[in-house]
């Protein structure tokens, strides 16, 4: 028998390791997140639907709000506090990170970022360990800031679950696309469920925040009959 | 100086009176020599083999990031901010160079693959370029003792 | 919402009237009814109704950080007045129940907290409070090693048994035992009892209870699939 992909799994559930092998050639099976190994068995530990992607990979993807921080991946976080050389900043986790003021692209002691309580982060977290702190940065490993550090000039941040920010990043996903050939506008998401807007008028803004709230649970036929409505609507009122 | 390069200083010399901190320092050694002596021979260890951890079949990974192949954060549209726009470009370039790349791997010849046929060339140019007696040297060695060449009478009809 | 019937009302009070009754009252849930919290759920067993909301892995206070692993918090809030010493055991059973169910070491220096409030109590309480706080678990996708279903069963004067009983058979009932299983072996996690019962009485009753709970592991299976299958 093979692993139940695509449908819904719950915690208790439980996979052998020859379950998850007959559907994959792969050598090494890859657990993401919602898994966790139990000598030759995996075990569900969240209720979710079983996903699985070539080679050998299996994750349950899960409805989520709280976010939980993991290494490497890019978040969106809000300047709390300074202390000394490090910014506390809130990236929705159980704990606040730690950005170091050097991690800045061409940040030395002397020249040090701009950076403000309040301020908005775009940021990868580099130390994602349950037993510690997180801790962000704004460079690559090449020391390049790659469109990470402060994010300026106004705009919308908002809130959403952690599956819609994972849905807009998905290469599937065709709801940016069409808001794209529709509006002029520039948008920031953060796997940790906050995005961030900005377009010329208020009212596009508006309207691109609640056709991104609104495609949650609507497939890609779904999102462009309603990217067509929206845009609609917008020309009316921009007209008047 | 002396002890260091092995040689024995007679009895003579160190008693002598300029000889005096050497003697000491010789001293000093050998108690120190005798006492680690000691000391290994009280502390002891099991006799186990070496612990080996077992390899797990599994890799585990919390990032979802990793698991949907997620893309760039920060997009642009319609040249709102030129600066994401490149980097948007230069992602997606990154990307497709990744994935042809690997269609490349899968396409292609492997190395161990092109190994073997280039030692197999080798041969082949190698016979093309040895001198004649070299050559049927090697053609010898490829087929084994060849009969001796007689001339072949051709048939009267 | 996610609904899933079990027993109609009026069918199941009729059966209890006669005597003994076998059956769990009609069970629906509503998963993610409250937007702000991380997780949420309302569920009514019958009219025995109560909202379990979870917020977690959060920030925890000082006093309470645990370094190995998150801090479950279980408050219990009745419906009408401040909670009392009754509450406060109620929340300790409760606790006890979902803790080990929690996979807590992977939230060290966090906190897990259940909020439930009770609504309407016409019977079986605790037994719907432990479930509302499980689907609420659920719903909030922390990681969980099983989940939990409660199952009150009560022992009438005549020794007659009774599921899941209504307000008027527990009054009336000699002894109130609530069981809780896990979902992967269906073993006893925790027994609550009022009252006294024999052994073998006791044996009766885990066997109904044991059968009526995979009817509710059943439940929890559709109600998280309606929500999750919502957009697919």
């Amino acid at each position: 028998m093979a692993a139940p992909i695509g449908n819904v799994v719950i915690p208790g559930d439980i996979f052998s390791f020859t379950q998850l092998k007959s559907t994959d050639d792969a050598k090494k099976i890859l657990l993401g997140p919602g898994l966790k190994e139990n000598d030759l068995e995996i075990k569900v530990i969240r209720p979710g639907i079983l996903r699985y992607r070539k080679p050998g990979v299996y994750w349950v993807d899960c409805h989520h709000k709280r976010y939980i921080p993991s290494k490497g991946e890019s978040v969106i976080g809000i300047v709390n506090q300074k202390v000394g050389d490090i910014f506390r900043v809130d990236i929705g986790g159980s704990e606040q990170a730690s950005l170091s003021y050097l991690s800045f692209e061409g940040a030395t002691k002397r020249n040090r970022p701009d950076v403000k309580v309040g301020d908005i982060i775009y940021a990868k977290l580099l130390v994602a360990n349950k037993d510690m702190e997180p801790e962000i940065v704004c460079i690559d490993s090449y020391g390049r800031s790659s469109g990470m550090g402060v994010i300026r000039n106004g705009g919308f941040l908002f809130h959403t679950s952690l599956n819609l920010a994972r849905k807009l990043l998905n290469p599937q996903c065709i709801l940016l696309k069409t808001l794209g050939n529709r509006f002029q506008f520039e948008i920031t998401v953060g796997i940790n469920g906050r995005v961030w807007v900005k377009a010329h008028s208020d009212i596009q803004t508006i309207a691109i925040v609640n056709a991104i709230v609104a495609s949650e649970y609507k497939d890609n036929d779904q999102i462009k009959e309603m990217c067509k409505r929206i845009s609609k609507a917008v020309s009316r009122m921009e007209v008047d | 100086m002396a002890t260091k390069q092995g040689a024995q200083l007679s009895k003579n010399v160190l008693q002598m009176k300029f000889m005096q901190r050497s003697v000491l320092r010789m001293e000093k050694e050998q108690n120190e020599e005798e006492r680690q002596k000691i000391i290994d021979d009280e502390h002891w260890a099991l006799d186990l083999p070496e612990y080996k951890t077992k390899e797990s079949d599994f890799l585990v990974n919390q990032s979802y990031s990793i698991c949907e192949e997620l893309q760039f954060g920060r997009q642009s549209f319609q040249g709102f901010n030129p600066e994401v726009e490149k980097l948007m470009k230069v992602q997606n370039a990154e990307k497709e160079a990744e994935k042809t790349e690997q269609k490349e791997k899968e396409e292609s010849v492997g190395d161990i693959e092109m190994a073997k046929r280039y030692s197999s060339l080798m041969g082949i140019i190698a016979k093309k370029f040895a001198k004649k007696r070299q050559h049927s040297a090697l053609a010898e060695d490829d087929e084994g003792p060849s009969k001796k060449r007689a001339f072949l009478k051709p048939s009267d009809s | 919402m996610a609904s899933f019937t079990v027993v109609k009302q009026e069918e199941f009070e009729a059966q209890q009237e006669k005597g003994s009754a076998h059956v769990l009252r009609c069970l629906t849930s509503g998963l993610s009814c409250l937007t702000r919290q991380d997780g949420s759920v309302s569920l009514s067993q019958g009219d025995t109704t109560s909202i379990a909301v979870v917020y977690g892995p959060a920030e925890v206070r000082i006093n309470k950080e645990q370094i190995d692993k998150a801090t479950v918090e279980v408050i219990f809030r009745p419906k009408v007045g401040l909670s009392r010493p009754e509450h406060r055991k109620q929340e300790r059973i409760m606790r006890n129940t979902l803790e080990p169910a929690i996979e807590a070491h992977l939230h060290p220096r966090s906190s897990i907290s259940i909020i439930i409030q009770e609504t309407e109590d016409l019977g079986s309480n605790l037994a719907c409070c432990i479930n509302s706080a499980c689907l609420a678990l659920l719903d909030a996708a922390i990681n969980m090693n099983y989940m939990v279903a409660a199952v009150s069963v009560a022992v009438k004067e005549n020794e007659d048994m009774v599921l899941d009983p209504s307000k008027q058979v527990e009054k009336e009932a000699k002894s109130i035992i609530t069981y809780v299983f896990d979902s992967v072996n269906y073993q006893i996690v925790t027994i609550a009892s009022t009252g006294s019962f024999s052994r073998v009485q006791h044996m009766e009753a885990l066997k109904l209870a044991r059968e009526a709970s995979k009817s509710v592991f059943q439940f929890y299976r559709e109600s998280v699939a309606k929500k999750l299958l919502m957009s697919e």
